[in-house]
Formats: structure tokens, sequence, C-alpha cells
């Protein structure tokens, strides 16, 4: 055997033949993308791949994943109308029934929890059944959480079916969401009564001291200069000082029946995680 | 020449179109853009009616002197996002002058040194500011607009 064939022949069987097709290694490269969390260049792999091969079989995968990708990324107005179009587009496939979770799923990830609930009714309805629709019971109680309608939730959840496999999440999340009526809450009256009296004590019982500090110190001293400028029969100062004084005495009111608010929605939310880490199945 | 028109009339187009760019939620990825233009007043809050507009205007022109006149010669320093200055004129617009004054006094009292524990961070201005808006202080007062 000459050299030349030798070479050839050596090449042949050292060279690994490629695995993949164009379409499949253009698909996992944007997969790989997605996976890393590298949404904005995923989706234009996605594109690129659709624009290459549009007639593919993965091509309703791909619209899908794009609008999963516009969802991680938090882009939500991109992500409904792409899910919106997939589902237009494959009516009666199983495609239609991802991208339409996927739809409820991003209505609620971007806070729109009553059309989250009415997007997880409307899988239901067209999907029943299947193992997404009981998970969808589970959804819609958690909107009317999300929302404060704890009394529609009770309502949802206690809809969850004996056969259901999230039937005992649903009883168990229903006993908690009772611990929500014995959290530790500061009362915004009392909070602002105190302040009232007291510029920042308020703030105090609220749990913000250097705001509550701050709200005593500028309320004495603008009281303090004002009655000095009245005693001084200083009456331009003392009008000017009043009127500052007014802004600052209002707002010590204002900030402390507010602080004991913020308390209060901080407390609600920290339980509330503490329910979705504990029954949230993503 | 013609061709250099049309590409500069054609960027200068762009300019006010909304910002589309290259974006990334995940800390591994560069943290090119959390779009500015999403925290600005959006076209309903301007729209929206004020509650005793002549009494509400002395305070919006104090606001609008200090911000055109007063940082522009001592420079920005408030921590907070929208900034004290500007918190105020919205709260003005939005809830009129009673309320308006008390809710800027309440944010000068708070813009101190315990806001990294109570406000989340945002990258704004080329720099870091703590995220306060005028709907986190009066999400409970139900019965306003």
């Amino acid at each position: 055997m000459d050299f030349p064939a030798l070479i050839c022949l050596l090449l042949f069987f050292t060279s690994s033949p490629s695995n993949y097709s164009e379409e499949k290694q253009l698909l996992s490269f944007a997969d790989h993308l997605f996976n890393e969390g590298d949404y904005y260049r995923a989706i234009t792999e996605y594109e690129r791949f659709l624009f290459n091969f549009p007639e593919n079989i993965d091509a309703p995968r791909a619209r899908i994943k794009i609008g999963l990708a516009y969802q991680r990324g938090q882009k939500w107005r991109q992500a409904e109308e792409e899910l919106d179009a997939v589902i237009r587009d494959y009516k009666g496939s199983p495609y239609e029934r991802q991208a339409a979770w996927e739809l409820g799923e991003t209505y609620y990830k971007s806070g729109q929890f009553p059309r989250a609930a009415s997007q997880y009714k409307i899988f239901q309805e067209s999907f029943p059944g299947e193992s997404f629709a009981y998970k969808a019971q589970m959804r819609i109680s958690w909107c009317s959480v999300r929302t404060g309608d704890y009394k529609t939730a009770r309502k949802e959840l206690g809809l969850v079916e004996s056969s259901s496999p999230y039937y005992e999440p649903a009883q168990g999340f229903l006993k908690d969401l009772a611990g929500l009526d014995t959290l530790n809450r500061k009362s915004p009256a009392l909070s602002g009564a105190m302040s009232a009296v007291i510029p920042g004590t308020g703030q105090f019982y609220a749990g913000r001291y250097m705001d509550g500090m701050a709200a005593l110190i500028i309320n004495a001293a603008f009281i303090y200069g004002a009655v000095e400028a009245y005693n001084k029969k200083i009456y331009g100062a003392f009008g000017i000082l009043l009127f500052f004084e007014t802004g600052w005495y209002g707002g010590n009111i204002f900030s402390a029946i507010t602080s004991a608010h913020k308390y209060n929605r901080v407390q609600k939310e920290n339980y509330l995680n503490t329910l979705e880490k504990k029954y949230w199945e993503p | 020449m013609i061709s250099l028109l049309v590409i500069t009339l054609l960027s200068v187009s762009s300019w006010n179109e909304p910002f589309w760019g290259p974006w990334s939620v995940t800390e591994r990825y560069p943290f090119i853009a959390t779009d500015a233009e999403t925290h600005k007043e959006t076209p309903a809050d301007e729209k929206r009616e004020q509650r005793f507009p002549s009494l509400t205007a002395p305070f919006i022109w104090a606001i609008r002197f200090f911000q055109i006149f007063v940082t522009n010669a001592d420079g920005p320093r408030c921590m907070m996002y929208p900034t004290c200055s500007q918190y105020g004129y919205l709260a003005f617009k939005k809830h009129g002058p009673i309320i308006g004054l008390f809710m800027t006094a309440d944010r000068l009292m708070r813009d101190n040194i315990s806001v990294e524990e109570f406000y989340p961070i945002i990258p704004i201005y080329g720099t870091f500011r703590f995220y306060d808006p005028v709907e986190n202080n009066d999400f409970w007062w139900t019965s306003l607009p």
C-alpha cells in the first residue's frame, strides 16, 4: 500500500463521524444556552433553527422554548405572545397542552394572578383527567392565596378530589393556611397613635429604629425651634417652622402607620414563602 | 454621501424606540441591562387626575425648582430610587397636597443608614440605589386611586 492511500485510510478511521445532523446540533446548542440560563442568546439560536428548518418536526418545541426563555428572562409580554401563538398554531397537539400550561405559569410568575387562575381553569377544561389538570387545581388555590383571598383559596383547596395525587398536600395546605391568622402582627392604629403622642415611637414599635430616631430628632428640633421663635416674638420664623413641622409631624404619623403595615406584609410574605417551599410543585 | 445620510437618519430614528438589547437575569452572564425605562413615570401616571391641582401646584413648582437648580448645583445625594424629590413629585401628583406632603416628609426621614435593611437594591444611573416607589408606601391606602 502506498503512503497517500495509507494516510487516507488512517484519516477515514480516525475521524469520528458526527452523530448529529445540522438541525440537531443547532437545537442542542440552543438547549445548552437555555439550560445555562443564557436566555437571550438561546432565543437567537432557537430563531436560527426555525429560520433554517421551519418545517422540522422540532419546530414547535423550539417555539415553546422561545416562550419559556422569555418567561425565565422575565420578558412577560413576549412570553405571552409566543405561547399564545403556539396554542393557536398547534391546536389539538401535545404542544398546545404544554404551551397552555406554560401560559398559566407565565401569568402566575408575572404576578397576574386572576389571569393565571382563569388560564389554569381553561387548562383543566381543555385537558381533563390529566395529571397537570390536578396540579392546575393547586395552582388556582395559590392564585387566590397570592391575591389575599384566603376564603376562595380554602374553597378551591376543598375541591381537590380524594382521587387526586394532590389530595394529601391540599389537606396539609388547608391546615397550614390557618396559621396566617396567628401571625405576629403590629397594629397600624396603635403605631400611628404612639407616634402622634411621641414622634418616632410608632416606628420603634414597628421595628424601624433608625426611622423612629430620625422622626424623633427632627420633630423635637422643629418644635423646639418654633416654640423659641414664638417666645422671642419672631413670628415670621415661627410661621415657617410651624409649616415645616406640620409636614414632619404628619409624615411621622404616616410613617408609623405605614411601617406597621409593612411589618405585617413582611410577616405574611415570609409565611407564604414557607408554605410555597412546602407545597409548591414546580 | 446619500447612504451616509440614510444611515444617520435611521440611527437617529432608532433612539426613540423602546430599549431592546442583550439582557440577562442570571449572575453568570453579564448583567447588561436593567431597563431604567421601566421605572419611569408611566403614561397612566401622567394622565391621572390630580387632587386639588391648584393647591398642589406650588409644591410641584418648589420640587421642580429644587431638581433643576439646587440638585444641579450640589449634585445628586439621595440613596434611593426614585430620588426623594422625584418621589415627592409623584406623591403630590398622586395624592394631592396633604398626603403628598406627609409622604414626602416620611420619605426624607426614611432616607437614612437603615435603607440597606429594608429596600431592594437596583442598578440605575450607572450606580446602585435602594428601590422605594410610591406604591411601596401607599399600598395599604386602598380607598385612594
